[in-house]
């Protein structure tokens, strides 16, 4: 094994991107195709406060993190519906009310201020055993949801509002994918942070639509660029000593762009 | 009877009801064109039909299945995602989870594609085929579904000509099959093609055959100032202003 992944925190962490990179591939793929990037770097900043306060409780990171993760997903429809407000509006007020909780707690009341950019930039360091039988949990979680209500996202996301009448119930599908997400937000967390985590759920997926003509062939790309960035990122990081997460995401940036440049330079399409 | 409706009253809201007082029935090999303005509730009723839209009373009884052709303007013309893929959602339902799509469905699938004079298309991106093709593609993936009613919202508005006659076959063939159709339109004389009518502007207006249906005075209820009959009666012409319901 080359340099770097001689040493057993980065096997860990190449364990744990090999774990997330299909579920980047299932979960990602809905997310670009069901418009959902922004409630999924919503949850991702949501879990903010959660992994504050779970240190000086004494509780898993994961478990706080997953607590207030599943708050804002259900907080979100409740809020919507009692202030009649769009879904973006009401994701975008509870992520910066969660992101502001979140500073005054560790600043002020736990004063842990120079941990924030290891959770909000994700570490290397922070990937140990418990954090991968989470990776590895999200990801069964992930299979499942697919496995139940694959069909009905596509449907759904495709013709909204017509999967009743393909003989498919809309709304469990609907949930168990916001709560599948939810929970492969956090598994993401470790490795990315709480503020970076469409780099590895989000960005994939959108530059793998700029390719593929098909859901699964979407799918398979998603999982692959998944795979690549994460190792690339993990690699180069360890080299200039920076949080993965926002290698990572500049990674993904400029695969992107590039993807980008060569649909228009009319090189690739879907 | 296929369909069976008794004094329905369906909506989204709980203090007004959409549509009001609708009863009627369709028999297999029969089709109703469900005529009205936009905004008149033939939205609503199908809605109720499938189950979506809650009843506040009445009753609806459907049997041997239902199927639902949209208006192609609520499909994403960016999704990525071909004519066999969409005309295999229709075969969605028939599977269970924990297994996949196999050569039954994509047989199934082809052979509606077939019917809708798609074959060679199959494999084209749904966003690019052009509006009267992908009405067709819409109504293969309710050919794959195989139910016993299958309901079209507005299933020849802004289609090309070629597209129009085949999917006047398609529906001819379908009533050859014993299949229950229901139409909806603000067309009057696409109506009068059909076996029976149903007007409904919120309350339904008239049922029966074109002849006892599409009356000046029906017609009149239906549409209101929208409508504009000409002189010796004979045609009415509907102006139509574009609302959503």
């Amino acid at each position: 094994m080359p340099g770097p992944f001689e040493f057993e925190f980065m096997q860990r962490a190449l364990l744990e991107i090999v774990l997330l990179a299909p579920l980047s591939a299932i979960l990602g793929t809905q997310i670009a195709l069901r418009r959902l990037a922004f409630y999924t770097h919503g949850v991702g900043t949501a879990t903010f406060p959660g992994l504050v306060v779970a240190g000086p409780l004494g509780i898993p990171p994961a478990l706080g993190a997953l607590a207030v993760a599943g708050a804002f997903a259900g907080g979100l429809g409740r809020l919507g519906r009692a202030a009649r407000l769009a879904g973006d509006s009401a994701t975008a007020l509870l992520l910066v009310a969660a992101l502001a909780i979140g500073i005054v707690l560790a600043s002020d009341v736990y004063e842990s201020g120079a941990g924030v950019d290891r959770l909000l930039f994700g570490s290397l360091l922070a990937i140990g055993t418990p954090e991968l039988a989470f990776t590895g949990a999200a990801l069964v979680v992930g299979l499942g949801a697919a496995a139940l209500w694959r069909r009905a996202w596509i449907a759904g996301g495709f013709e909204p509002g017509t999967a009743r009448s393909l003989g498919m119930r809309q709304r469990p599908a609907d949930w168990g994918l916001l709560a599948a997400i939810a929970v492969a937000v956090v598994a993401a967390l470790d490795a990315v942070g709480a503020l970076l985590v469409g780099a590895i759920l989000v960005v994939p997926a959108v530059t793998a639509r700029i390719v593929a003509r098909s859901v699964r062939r979407m799918e398979a790309l998603t999982g692959v660029l998944a795979l690549i960035e994460g190792v690339a990122a993990l690699w180069i990081a360890y080299e200039v000593d920076a949080p993965p997460g926002a290698v990572m995401a500049v990674l993904g940036g400029a695969v992107f762009f590039t993807a980008a440049v060569a649909r228009r330079l009319g090189l690739v399409g879907a | 009877m296929l369909v069976s409706v008794r004094e329905l009253e369906a909506g989204y809201s709980r203090d007004s009801a959409a549509i009001r007082g609708v009863a009627f029935e369709v028999a297999g090999g029969e089709s109703v064109a469900v005529l009205g303005p936009n905004g008149g509730g033939k939205t609503t009723l199908f809605r109720a039909l499938l189950g979506e839209a809650p009843h506040q009373s009445g009753e609806v009884r459907v049997e041997g299945g239902i199927a639902y052709v949209p208006q192609t303007e609520r499909s994403r013309l960016d999704f990525p995602v071909s004519a066999l893929d969409v005309a295999l959602m229709g075969t969605y339902a028939s599977l269970p989870w924990h297994r996949r799509i196999g050569k039954a469905e994509r047989d199934r699938a082809r052979e509606a594609l077939r019917r809708v004079g798609l074959s060679a298309e199959e494999g084209t991106t749904f966003g690019s085929l052009s509006g009267g093709q992908r009405q067709r593609v819409l109504i293969a993936r309710a050919l794959a579904r195989d139910a016993r009613v299958v309901l079209l919202d507005e299933p020849l508005s802004g289609v090309d000509a070629v597209s129009a006659r085949l999917v006047g076959q398609v529906l001819d063939e379908l009533r050859a099959e014993g299949r229950a159709l229901l139409v909806s339109t603000h067309d009057v004389a696409e109506a009068r093609g059909a076996d029976k009518v149903l007007c409904i502007h919120r309350d339904q207006i008239a049922f029966g055959t074109p002849a006892e249906a599409l009356t000046a005075g029906a017609l009149a209820k239906t549409y209101g100032s929208e409508l504009v009959l000409l002189p010796d009666g004979s045609e009415a012409i509907v102006v139509q202003h574009h609302s959503h319901e």
